[in-house]
């Protein structure tokens, strides 16, 4: 039977990690998430291209084709420092496109993972998918390309798809796969933010 | 309470946990521009160092620069709360 008590990111879906904590998105977030997504240091990489929407016409987009999403917020202070979405989710065929957006001085801080696989794993316990889609231009791949073969494969390449800083890039399609995630660094990462022993792992991630 | 782990036992520490040879995580190297750690590599190693007891503050993770930064920041808070 095992031990009931033991966290288990096979079987939990915590919203709550060691640094973040995701929660729904009120109305009052809107104007938060409306500068966040158009700060200069996102907005060309981010949906807009740049550009600046209307903040009605914001306010619509933000919720169009979107399956789940959820508001990140440090643990502690309760500072909202993202956002984690899911959206054209397909029943039929088992997956979903997913994305997060996170405030720019907290590159490579280790949150944005963790509210990531806290992310990730909420969508693989709550929804019977097999693999989630991401996308991402070419000019920002290299910051977290160790996962690829592991914690994600590169399943599909635009070529020169995208115009910045004088000149075209690939926009990658990359694919996260249930059995990487439960098995490999995804699972670990979610465990490992609940505070609790990590998985088993049945092959390296 | 234990005494801490050498460097030593510190990079072979980390470098297991990178799946990397010791030698490459060389001790003043820089993890990001000399050793070129992306961000999933970094995750691997501050999970690492809170598994062996230490929490490092986010605002404090841009000043640990090498994997010594690491470990003298290990040896001086080892058991530690925030």
């Amino acid at each position: 039977v095992g031990n009931k008590t033991q966290f288990d990111p096979v079987h939990n879906a915590p919203l709550v990690g060691r640094h973040v904590r995701l929660r729904p998105i009120l109305p009052s977030d809107y104007e938060y998430l409306y500068e966040l997504e158009t700060n200069e240091q996102i907005t060309w990489r981010w949906r807009f291209r740049g550009t600046t929407p209307s903040p009605e016409q914001f306010a619509q987009m933000l919720w169009e084709g979107v399956l789940v999403q959820f508001i990140v917020e440090h643990r502690e202070t309760r500072q909202r420092i993202g956002r984690v979405l899911a959206y054209e989710a397909n029943d039929r065929h088992g997956w979903c496109h997913f994305a997060i957006v996170m405030d720019p001085s907290l590159n490579r801080m280790g949150w944005t993972l963790e509210a990531l696989a806290l992310f990730l794993n909420y969508l693989f316990k709550t929804w019977n998918f097999r693999k989630l889609y991401a996308e991402t231009p070419e000019y920002v791949y290299d910051d977290f390309a160790s996962g690829a073969g592991s914690s994600f494969h590169v399943e599909g390449r635009l070529g020169r798809h995208e115009w910045f800083q004088g000149r075209y890039w690939d926009l990658l399609l990359l694919a996260m796969y249930r059995e990487d995630f439960e098995q490999g660094l995804g699972a670990r990462i979610v465990a490992h933010a609940a505070g609790a022993p990590a998985p088993q792992q049945s092959r390296p991630s | 309470m234990t005494a801490p782990m050498t460097l030593a036992e510190f990079q072979a520490h980390m470098a297991s946990q990178l799946e990397v040879e010791p030698a490459f995580l060389a001790t003043e190297a820089d993890l990001r521009t000399e050793l070129g750690l992306d961000s999933i590599q970094l995750l691997v190693l501050l999970m690492a160092l809170e598994d062996l007891g230490v929490e490092l503050p986010g605002a404090l993770l841009p000043h640990i620069l090498t994997l010594s930064d690491a470990h003298a920041y290990y040896v001086n808070h080892q058991g530690h709360q925030p």
